[in-house]
């Protein structure tokens, strides 16, 4: 699937195979949140280098086939802090974003990178069909 | 494959399988859903029901008041970081945005049978599924001389708007020097760190207006959510102010005088300028009047789809139900609603049901631009909701000042998430 409409824009530069540059990065309060210790869970776990490429072209390669309608169920864990049309100065509003982009920041975030808690428990339990479908959901409500 | 409730079914695959899915109501105009309670389950339950039912269905709100004054960042107000209006909010949109018929009325009793909403005002409502969220209720006469008088002197604040307006009225009225005195609830009760993000904010006002003022926290429990979060608060942001008084150290309360502003306890007896009952809690009144309360006083419920244990038609969302892991917080009850719109519009219209998911976040503030958090995951299991193994998380003592800021930026945000969520 192409990446569409870029009205928000993620901070991420396709290189190769990959989206890199992440995104983790997803949204400025992810880039402004220092390096401080969160969570209590170990740091740096082996995946914490991010994920696989090979594993993250698998898990785009499932966008075309993936099921928005079931994304639109999931995407219930997103919607209680992401605001449609107003994102603030602490949670991005992530409509509308590409679907590369999601799934790349998801996909990151389930590896163990980036600062934010919360984000990486959310993430954790995601299969790669529901980031796919949680990605082409959002894609697809591009305002 | 997991199981997903009585009609539910995996979504992939399930073409075909949609007109097996609603037996109950084939034959009808428009099945008809029924909410009662209009926080953080209802709304959310009654918004997702009306506009992923996209005409469909027929969606009833009851809720008796006008505005919905958020409990939620009530302590913030006390605190002096939001107005009370900012924590206001109106149903109007449910109605005019998403056509739902919200009815300002009491649910007085629900007759199962009948599959009626009985309304205090004299009418009644038909329902296919009904949906209750009405929150908690205190229990009535578990503390001697608190009752409804008493409210006056000693607030609960632990709905929002009028107590918590009341509640900061009295502390500031408080004398130089004064005695601020809370009780604790025991568990489980409603937003687990909300007392002490509250003693955490009182600190704060009073460290600016009335910095010789003392806090004591009378506490039924021993341990308490955020705990270390707090008391690191507490120790370098006011210290010397609190004082937490676990009733294994001072009994517990036995009675409490409105008219003396005495708390007596086994061993001590406290007189305070100002003073905040939080007491023991139950399912709201209705779900007691529906007979669905547990000896406990709660709703036991499925955790494949929140559906009363006792009624099929019925679905709890929220503080009242006792569903398992899950803490009885604003954001698990907007969880569990779309859980339960997904299923109730799943039965009504046939619509494809996913297995049903959980989370929850909670966030305080423990002084300027100090924020914390605590959340996880959680999952179905014929017993419980149950948290995702590994899925919690906490924020961690000695975190810097700008990570702190940006957890309490991230709650503002939440804020406006989470009531655009149930408001529209």
């Amino acid at each position: 699937m192409a990446p569409a409409d870029t009205r928000h824009p993620p901070h991420s530069v396709r290189i190769g195979g990959a989206i890199l540059g992440l995104l983790l990065l997803a949204g400025p309060a992810l880039a402004e949140e220092p390096g401080g210790p969160v969570a209590e869970e170990p740091a740096a776990s082996p995946a914490a280098a991010g994920p696989d490429e090979a594993d993250l072209d698998r898990l785009l390669a499932l966008l075309p086939e993936a099921d928005p309608e079931w994304g639109a169920f999931l995407s219930g864990d997103c919607t209680a802090c992401h605001r449609e049309g107003a994102g603030g100065e602490g949670i991005p509003d992530i409509v509308g974003w590409p679907a590369e982009a999601i799934a790349t920041s998801l996909a990151a975030y389930r590896s163990g990178l980036g600062e934010n808690p919360t984000m990486r428990t959310m993430a954790q339990r995601l299969s790669d069909e529901e980031i796919a479908a949680l990605a082409v959901y959002f894609e697809s409500r591009a305002p | 494959m997991r199981r997903i409730g009585r009609r539910g079914f995996l979504g992939a695959g399930a073409a075909g399988l949609a007109v097996l899915a609603a037996p109950a109501v084939l034959g009808q105009a428009r099945p008809r859903a029924v909410v009662v309670g209009g926080g953080s389950g209802g709304a959310t339950a009654a918004r997702y029901l009306a506009r992923d039912g996209a005409g469909a269905i027929d969606v009833t709100l009851i809720e008796p008041a006008r505005r919905y004054d958020t409990c939620y960042f009530g302590n913030l107000y006390i605190g002096g970081f939001r107005d009370l209006e900012s924590l206001g909010h109106s149903y109007a949109r449910l109605a005019t945005e998403y056509g739902i018929n919200v009815v300002h009325d009491w649910a007085d009793a629900i007759d199962r049978d009948a599959r009626e909403v009985r309304l205090a005002s004299g009418g009644s409502v038909p329902y296919d599924r009904l949906i209750l969220s009405p929150g908690i209720a205190f229990r009535q006469d578990a503390i001697e001389g608190w009752d409804i008088a008493a409210l006056a002197r000693m607030p609960h604040a632990y709905t929002g708007g009028t107590q918590v307006a009341l509640l900061r009225a009295q502390i500031e009225a408080m004398p130089p020097g004064g005695l601020f005195v809370m009780v604790a609830p025991p568990n489980p009760y409603r937003c687990p760190p909300g007392p002490y993000e509250r003693i955490s904010m009182i600190a704060h006002l009073l460290s600016g207006t009335n910095p010789t003022a003392k806090i004591v926290l009378i506490d039924p429990k021993e341990t308490f959510s955020k705990q270390a979060l707090f008391e690191e608060a507490w120790g370098t942001l006011y210290p010397g102010m609190i004082d937490r008084l676990p009733t294994d150290l001072v009994g517990p309360v036995e009675r409490v005088d409105a008219g003396t502003m005495e708390i007596v306890t086994a061993t001590e007896t406290f007189r305070a300028d100002a003073a905040n009952i939080i007491g023991p809690q139950e399912a709201g009144r209705i779900a007691h009047r529906a007979g669905l309360v547990n000896e406990a006083g709660w709703v036991p419920v499925s955790a494949f789809d929140m559906r009363s244990r006792e009624d099929e038609a019925i679905f709890v969302l929220g503080d009242s139900a006792q569903q398992g892991d899950m803490p009885k917080s604003a954001y698990a009850a907007n969880s569990q609603a779309k859980v339960a719109a997904m299923v109730v519009r799943s039965e009504l219209t046939g619509s494809r049901a996913f297995p049903a998911r959980y989370a929850n976040t909670c966030w305080s503030l423990l002084g300027p631009e100090n924020g914390v958090k605590i959340g996880a995951t959680y999952e179905p299991t014929e017993e419980k909701i149950a948290t995702v193994e590994g899925s919690n998380f906490v924020s961690q003592t000695g975190e810097d000042a700008e990570l702190r800021a940006a957890t309490y930026r991230e709650s503002l945000d939440w804020y406006d998430a989470i009531v655009a969520d149930m408001f529209g």
